[in-house]
């Protein structure tokens, strides 16, 4: 809910979401050639990609089963007899003047997703569950790519896109605000990654998100709705959809009118722009497809004679292939070693991530919650800052181990894991103890020694004494300080503490 | 049959209105020298690449395409299709292997007899014999069976049941083998 500062009324924002998914496969989606990201401009072209008279669609399996389990993964009805229909209009990086694609009778219907979503209030943040309806799942061929050169004005034309397999996923309008859209990408991104139907990579064009928003008081009917295409990354996601509601809600409280046009969103200025060339409405004049049979699929229950298994696509067989998905994983971290589901969510939300985790805490058994925290703090402020994955990690989840071993056993202190970590990320290929060993960093737990530390620390600093006794209490934490310092980062933090309080009490 | 040419007419139209949209000029083929746009560009290769027929089939075919004419023009000429497939299926389930039918309504006519009607007229009347087997999806064929009063020569249609090609093929060639048409001899009269 917007409650906006211009006026009193409250606004709500009504968002749907139509999501095109690159499938991940090595061809496209009607003919050989290939998909590769990055080819050299139009070397991934096929007769038929190029519309030359006389070819024909030959549907590519790879592409109908990656809809399937993309539709099992989303809870959706899927119908076992399916239908291609031409989709009419004229773009230079649409040779065949139509788009082949699913109108009438798509591959799914009627599925959901639930996710999670971050809500602000007053100030802090709270995740909040919430589902989404997915209208349908449809195949659909993508389009070439166009580049417009104003300055020699002409328009360059790359059609290694063309033909390419998409999977249109079509939500029913159940976003309020850009936050939640986004929330949902992720999750979906998270799923389609999981299930290896989509690489996720926004930026290189495997997903693209086209925003339906409208606004309207709540109670009333639903506003007249402009649709925002193409946002490629998450953020852009929820900065056009939140600059979309603001801008219809000011437009309609100045008393006017919302169009119902298409938009694109300007990165550089964070505004939605009205897309020049489609103003009008488009008739596309839906044809179906007279060169494709319908899409029958089967189960086992179904199964034709005569057909070669190659030939057949069993939606059953499909289904136990399956893996884990993520709120699956999410649910198992949280019983299994009960962290919360943040935290689930960090492990579960990059690839890689829980492997390595479960490597560690299954060998150890010792405090997932250690294992966790060294993991998303030290662990991965190290590799984002390089900029490398998990997989290339030069932290092994066997040496990382290690190191959790010793500190659960207060071998060392937090502090000093932190500096053994630094060491091995610049380069010390050793295994833990050695390097604790070499550095003469084991934690001093000697009651005595710790005392002898303390008194050196009092000794040394008059000032903070008389300070700390004449009742600055807060000047405690800087004598702490001291006595690390004299026991270079060794002595036990918590020993630290109740010794010290113990001396300077005493004095 | 009377209802076949119509529906013939207007399936052919949206028929030929998609598949000719690929004609642009961009990736192959005729292309103006037209540069103030792109719109400008397809609008001037499309009339100069194509005749005034083909103009006037995507012309109709994008008509009957449209949202608001899709169900009373192509989806009730897809019914109608429906009706004559259906048709010809029980006349073959009655137990007839083949039909016989002329193939044209007269012998060829001058071609300043042809052009005196526009090209859909014609065709509407001219098509009669022909255009239903395309609309039930059957095997044809013709097969020159004696030349005419006027010396040119005559021909029969030959309709065979679905997916029965092969059978109509030796029908057919029993029927040419029995008529004995007189086929001139191109290759040694030339010589």
């Amino acid at each position: 809910m917007y409650t906006d500062s211009i006026s009193t009324t409250n606004w709500q924002g009504v968002i749907g979401l139509e999501i095109h998914s690159q499938s991940l496969v090595n061809s496209k989606l009607f003919s050989a050639a290939g998909t590769r990201f990055g080819a050299p401009v139009n070397s991934q072209v096929s007769h038929f990609d190029s519309s030359l008279p006389g070819t024909l669609p030959v549907i590519n399996r790879g592409c109908v089963e990656a809809a399937v389990v993309a539709a099992l993964a989303l809870n959706c009805h899927i119908n076992m007899v399916s239908k291609f229909d031409r989709k009419h209009y004229f773009y230079a990086d649409l040779p065949a003047g139509y788009q082949i694609t699913q109108h009438r009778q798509p591959i799914a219907v009627n599925g959901y997703l639930k996710y999670t979503s971050l809500q602000s209030a007053k100030g802090n943040q709270r995740p909040v569950k919430k589902m989404a309806k997915i209208l349908q799942i449809q195949l659909e061929q993508d389009s070439g790519k166009s580049l417009h050169d104003d300055e020699l004005r002409r328009s360059l034309i790359d059609l290694n896109r063309a033909g390419v397999g998409l999977m249109e996923i079509v939500t029913a309008p159940d976003f309020s605000t850009g936050t939640e859209a986004a929330a949902f990408i992720k999750e979906l991104l998270l799923i389609l990654q999981t299930i290896k139907v989509c690489d996720g990579k926004m930026s290189e064009g495997s997903l693209r998100v086209d925003a339906n928003v409208s606004v309207h008081h709540p109670g009333q009917p639903l506003g007249v709705r402009t649709e925002v295409k193409n946002l490629n990354s998450i953020t852009g996601v929820t900065k056009a959809i939140d600059f979309e509601i603001k801008r219809q809600i000011s437009e309609l409280e100045k008393g006017n009118e919302i169009f119902n046009e298409t938009k694109s969103f300007d990165y550089v200025t964070g505004k939605t722009v009205t897309m020049r060339d489609k103003e009008r409405l488009q008739d596309y004049r839906f044809m179906p497809e007279p060169n494709l049979l319908p899409l029958r699929l089967y189960t086992n229950d179904t199964l034709p004679t005569g057909l070669s298994d190659d030939q057949i696509v069993n939606v059953d067989k499909l289904r136990d292939s399956l893996p884990l998905l993520p709120a699956q994983k999410r649910q198992a971290v949280q019983d299994k070693y009960g962290l919360s589901y943040n935290q689930a969510q960090f492990l579960v939300g990059e690839e890689g991530l829980l492997e390595y985790f479960t490597d560690v805490v299954e060998e150890t058994n010792r405090d997932p919650l250690l294992t966790y925290n060294l993991l998303a703090n030290q662990v991965l402020m190290y590799l984002n800052r390089e900029d490398i994955s998990i997989h290339n990690s030069p932290v092994c989840s066997k040496r990382l181990k290690e190191l959790v071993v010793l500190l659960s056993h207060k071998t060392i202190s937090l502090n000093t894991a932190k500096k053994v970590l630094e060491v091995m990320f610049e380069g010390d290929t050793r295994l833990p103890p050695d390097i604790v060993e070499h550095h003469n960093w084991k934690q001093i737990t000697d009651p005595d020694k710790i005392e002898e530390y303390c008194l050196d620390a009092i000794t040394k600093n008059h000032k903070l004494v008389s300070l700390y006794k004449g009742g600055k209490k807060k000047v405690f934490q800087n004598l702490v300080g001291q006595v690390h310092k004299m026991a270079y980062g060794r002595a036990e933090p918590n020993l630290v503490n109740e010794i010290l309080k113990k001396k300077l009490d005493q004095m | 049959m009377q209802y076949s040419i119509v529906c013939y007419s207007v399936l052919n139209a949206c028929e030929v209105a998609s598949n000719m949209a690929c004609y642009d000029g961009i990736e192959f083929g005729h292309r103006a020298s037209t540069s103030d746009s792109t719109e400008a560009l397809y609008a001037s290769t499309r009339h100069q690449g194509f005749n005034e027929v083909v103009r006037g089939r995507i012309l109709a075919g994008n008509y009957f395409l449209l949202k608001r004419n899709y169900d009373k023009y192509f989806l009730q000429a897809q019914r109608v299709r429906r009706l004559i497939s259906q048709d010809f299926a029980n006349i073959f389930k009655e137990g007839i292997d083949v039909l016989l039918t002329p193939t044209t309504l007269s012998d060829a006519m001058s071609y300043t007899d042809y052009i005196s009607e526009d090209n859909r007229t014609r065709c509407e009347k001219e098509d009669l014999f022909t255009q239903p087997v395309n609309m039930a999806g059957l095997p044809a064929i013709n097969i020159p069976m004696e030349i005419s009063t006027s010396g040119l020569p005559v021909g029969l249609q030959l309709i065979g049941q679905s997916f029965k090609d092969k059978r109509l093929l030796t029908i057919s060639k029993w029927f040419e083998h029995q008529v004995n048409f007189p086929y001139s001899d191109l290759v040694n009269s030339i010589e």
